[in-house]
């Protein structure tokens, strides 16, 4: 007797491929998933560029593609032949009753087998308050947990323990270093062009690499290819436009966005702040062709840039810019390509001019990019992804220039470095229940020549390496096994574990309590070598109620080798050499995540806890013990809350509350010049003040009958107004010289922001 | 380049509000603080010793007295007299530049030592005055102090302003060197946190030549306005504070 899966085996197979798509802007949808009604536990999702392949045996099949906010849409299918079937699939009217999702297309989370995986969805955080009334990916992933937000006035968040700079930003495909605009208040990321973002805490599939904690996954809309649009929003500081059409009908289309702020406009009325400069503007630009059915091509690019400034006598500005070029190509039914060629620059700007001395310091990084991926549906269980990631790095650190008569001539140059990466990854489901992916990445890191590196000895320079423009000096290899599982344990909840170790060649030095634009890149050296981290991860996910409501609890374990801190009183800009300046030594953080979900009905939410620990041992810090890294909170809550009223009003609501960063205290006083100092004992043994805030808003949805879509969007950001610490110093009363002071700096209390959004 | 960083700040922090509060902060042991100077000016090395105090303290700290301070020009060695509580001075020891003096201290019990090596004098030209409204209230125009000298050709210069305005002395603990004015004329201006310097103040600038250790331990006090504060990297062994052989040159000038 044969068995149903042998009989599976037996016979001919073919492959049903193609793409599926927003019926009415032709984007194409990234993840949507195509199941076999037949065959329940067969199903593939799309990939990058709404791609999908899944090989069958001969027969006829209803075949059902979905995707979360549109309609199902099924087709029936008599697989005799290879075949190319696409979808086009129609966005749902707005849910007002509770409404019944299929039990299998629901569960995703249960069945995807990529852990510490959120895919986040435009239209939901669409509704959410924020800072100002701008919609952000990168505020609402903080909502999320493990993921820490680094506080008001301060760009860049934390995943899982680490560091700001260890988070990998990607728009579409570009890595971003600088991910903030003025310190924080607003992200690079204008949402209106955003087609999906998801952030992938640790536990990346082998074809992500180079930073240790997270990557964010940012992919752009390409444009609608079947008319013409212009959708923008006004707001109190800031204002965005975005115009999209066919270049040529459904062959080829356009994107242009561009967003302002004017705060500096409003500073212009005081007295006291009229010579102060204060804006950012980004801009985003993308085409792309269809060359013929099986071949399309892509441009985009990005520049933004931010400016502070008083007057002319003090500027600092600083900005991304990338562009990119891809061209996919399905080669056959079940092997995808896609080729990448991508450029990054960020680089920052200080200019003083003074009546007698005018100077200037400056640094960048400068990536050029060859990325070639390829993508085979072995079969209905199997899939690959295998390819090659090569970049040529020119990172310049921070150069202080000015007037040659009365500077001297900066000696610090441009290192250049080659990191390249080969990488495979599996993802197979051995049966109805279990399903494991499985990669490996090898990377490599080559010192290039064109500067001399010196090897230090706890500060003390000990030997120096020479290499000649064009030489290639030292290699650093690591191999990045990547390993995830994921157990049904019935149709409700499943069970997962993962494994993953990734390196990280770019270091970001940042000398200071906050994280600053002027904080410039290293790569490695012959002093510094690639951290690595090593993170073990495992999870409980069950839903309720037919996949309404989504439970989560995860843990992780993670262990980082060389991390890279600065030595007390550390002198970055000028000192010939910032590598003298380095202390080494290693990192741990573990912590559990629990995550709540209510996804169906007119009421949506969700409630985020974690509860963490992350500290780092460094040699010559706090006489080499163990102590709280600075971003080091132990819970972080946040309870999310939307309610769809009707057709037009919703209203939605955020309450955010975590204890405070480690910091380090005075222990005691004393007079050194007359001047009060302060003593300090253990490193970041403090802590600051819990944070607590509310914010509220609501959203009203204006007619759609005509060509003009109008809505509003009223938001009070810090409800109830809370002094939050953004800052405590410790300083002299400045009424009382015997006395010193605590004092306590907070940047916002009640702000509200009123945004009219439209569209035509 | 911290003061940028805090000119960053302050721009941005327009909303901002202070508010002063208490916490519970831990409190740690006594320990001796040396305030100790030696300069070629004629004037005697000066030794001041102190204790902390815990934070919620009235900023009196309590001078160390009856110790036994030494200093040694490497032939001399001359034992400092107590002349007010808790501050000890040589009589007849002069600075020299070139010298290496070390400090030796027995106070409370605590065996305390300290080197530092008085570097070659630099001759400081002029001030000069720069203008600017940056921080003033209704744009008002003040003034910053600009030191005009020539950096000697050899690298290693570094450098300690110290200013006073009408009597008013800037605590700002200001420090340079020629990491990039090498063998070039100074002239960068001296951003300080003091007082305001305004249209006929009388202003006395003093500029000193000090070595590196001197540099490392102001800047590091410096820098924990900016980054997570700890301890400064010092010359005394034993104790806090720091010991500075340095040069002098003196300037009073009215701002006209």
């Amino acid at each position: 007797m044969f068995s149903f899966a042998s009989m599976l085996n037996a016979q001919e197979k073919f492959t049903l491929s193609g793409s599926v798509k927003d019926k009415t802007t032709g984007e194409e949808l990234i993840g949507a998933s195509i199941r076999v009604v037949e065959l329940p536990n067969v199903g593939i999702r799309t990939n990058e560029y709404g791609f999908y392949s899944l090989t069958l045996p001969k027969g006829k099949y209803a075949i059902k593609a979905s995707y979360i906010g549109f309609e199902e849409t099924i087709q029936t299918i008599n697989l005799d032949k290879n075949q190319k079937v696409n979808w086009e699939l129609s966005k749902k009217g707005r849910e007002i009753k509770e409404v019944k999702i299929s039990a299998k297309k629901a569960n995703e989370n249960l069945t995807q087998t990529t852990m510490g995986m959120e895919k986040i969805n435009m239209t939901e955080i669409a509704k959410l308050p924020v800072l100002f009334g701008e919609k952000d990916v990168l505020k609402t992933i903080q909502l999320l947990p493990g993921v820490k937000s680094a506080g008001e006035g301060n760009s860049g968040f934390f995943v899982r323990g680490g560091s700001a700079d260890q988070n990998l930003i990607l728009l579409d495909e570009a890595p971003v270093y600088n991910a903030s605009h003025l310190l924080g208040f607003f992200s690079t990321f204008n949402s209106d062009a955003i087609k999906d973002a998801t952030l992938i805490k640790g536990n990346t599939p082998a074809q992500y690499g180079g930073r240790l904690a997270s990557v964010l996954d940012v992919k752009m809309n390409e444009g609608n290819d079947k008319e013409y649009h212009v959708a923008g929003g006004i707001g109190l500081i800031s204002s965005r436009l975005s115009i999209e059409g066919p270049i040529q009908k459904e062959k080829s289309s356009f994107l242009i966005t561009g967003r302002r702020t004017y705060a500096d406009v409003f500073l212009k009325a005081s007295e006291k702040f009229k010579d102060n400069i204060l804006y950012f503007y980004d801009f985003n630009a993308k085409a792309n062709y269809r060359i013929n059915k099986n071949n399309r091509i892509y441009l985009s690019g990005y520049l933004g840039r931010d400016v502070l400034g008083l007057g002319n006598q003090f500027g600092i500005n600083w900005g991304n810019k990338t562009a990119t070029l891809r061209w996919n190509s399905i080669i056959n039914p079940k092997l995808f390509s896609n080729t990448s060629l991508i450029y990054s620059d960020y680089n920052y700007n200080i200019n003083i001019n003074g009546d007698s001395v005018s100077f200037n310091i400056n640094s960048q990084i400068q990536d050029y990019n060859f990325k070639q991926e390829f993508q085979y549906y072995a079969s209905a269980k199997s899939s690959w992804r295998f390819g090659f990631n090569g970049i040529h790095h020119t990172l310049t650190p921070s150069r202080f220039n000015g007037d040659e008569d009365v500077f001297n001539k900066s000696t610090r140059v441009g290192r250049s470095s080659l990191e390249n990466a080969l990488y495979v990854n599996n993802t197979y489901i051995v049966n109805t229940k279990l399903s494991v992916e499985g990669g490996l990445r090898l990377s490599a890191y080559t010192i290039l020549g064109g500067d001399t590196y010196n090897l230090y000895d706890k500060g003390v320079k000990k030997d120096s390496v020479v290499l000649a423009k064009g030489a290639i000096g030292k290699t650093y290899t690591n191999p990045e096994p990547r390993f995830s599982i994921s157990y049904q344990l019935n149709d409700k909840s499943s069970l997962k574990a993962g494994y993953a170790r990734n390196t990280q060649n770019l270091h970001l030095l940042s000398n200071s309590t906050t994280t600053n634009p002027t904080d410039s890149w290293i790569g490695n050296s012959y002093n510094i070598k690639p951290e690595i981290a090593d993170q073990m991860s495992a999870g409980y996910f069950r839903n309720f109620k037919d996949n309404s409501y989504e439970f989560s609890v995860e843990a992780y374990y993670k262990d980082m080798q060389n991390q890279v801190d600065f030595k007390n009183g550390a002198d970055i800009n000028t000192v010939p050499d910032v590598e003298s300046e380095l202390l080494f030594g290693v990192g741990r953080a573990y912590g559990l995540e629990l995550l709540f979900k209510k996804k169906t009905g007119k009421f949506t939410g969700w409630v985020s806890y974690t509860l963490s620990k992350t500290e780092r041992k460094i040699e010559g810090i706090n006489n080499n013990n163990w102590y709280n890294a600075k971003q080091d909170r132990r819970h972080d809550l946040a309870v999310i809350g939307t309610y769809q009223v009707n057709q037009k009003w919703s209203v939605a609501s955020n309450f955010v509350l975590y204890t405070g960063n480690a910091v380090t205290f005075p222990t005691g006083k004393y007079i050194v010049d007359s001047k009060t100092v302060f003593l300090y004992g253990e490193r970041n043994s403090n802590r600051m003040p819990i944070y607590h805030r509310l914010d509220f808003s609501v959203n009203y949805e204006g007619n759609n009958k005509k060509k003009w879509h109008g809505s509003w969007n009223f938001g009070l950001y810090n409800a109830y107004g809370r002094q939050n610490a953004y800052s405590i110093d410790f300083k002299d009363d400045p009424n009382d010289a015997s006395k010193t002071q605590v004092v306590k700096t907070s940047l916002f209390r009640w702000v509200p922001s009123i945004t009219y959004n439209f569209k035509f | 380049m911290k003061k940028i960083t805090l000119y960053i700040f302050s721009i941005i922090a327009l909303s901002a509000c202070t508010k002063v509060i208490n916490i519970d902060l831990n409190s740690s042991n006594e320990q001796i603080v040396v305030e100790a100077k030696i300069a070629d000016d004629a004037s005697p090395c000066t030794v001041k010793l102190s204790k902390t105090v815990n934070f919620s303290n009235p900023n009196m700290f309590p001078a160390v007295q009856g110790a036994v301070v030494k200093i040694s020009d490497g032939t001399t060695t001359e034992t400092l007299i107590e002349t007010a509580a808790g501050v000890y001075e040589t009589t007849s020891m002069l600075g020299v530049s070139g010298k290496t003096y070390s400090l030796s201290i027995v106070a409370e019990g605590k065996n305390i030592t300290a080197v530092s090596t008085m570097p070659a004098p630099v001759p400081l030209d002029t001030i000069l005055f720069l203008k600017s409204r940056f921080g003033n209230q209704n744009g008002e125009e003040t003034f910053i102090t600009v030191p005009r000298f020539q950096d000697p050709p050899t690298p290693g210069n570094n450098y300690r302003f110290i200013q006073t305005i009408n009597d008013s002395l800037d605590k700002t603990f200001s420090v340079d060197n020629d990491n990039v004015t090498n063998g070039l004329p100074y002239q960068r201006p001296n951003f300080t946190q003091g007082p305001k310097i305004r249209m006929g103040d009388s202003v006395h600038f003093e500029m000193q030549c000090i070595d590196r250790p001197i540099f490392d331990y102001f800047t590091s006090l410096n820098s924990n306005a900016t980054t997570t504060p700890s301890n400064p990297v010092t010359n005394i062994v034993g104790a806090l504070g720091y010991f500075s052989a340095h040069t002098v040159v003196r300037k009073s000038i009215q701002v006209k």
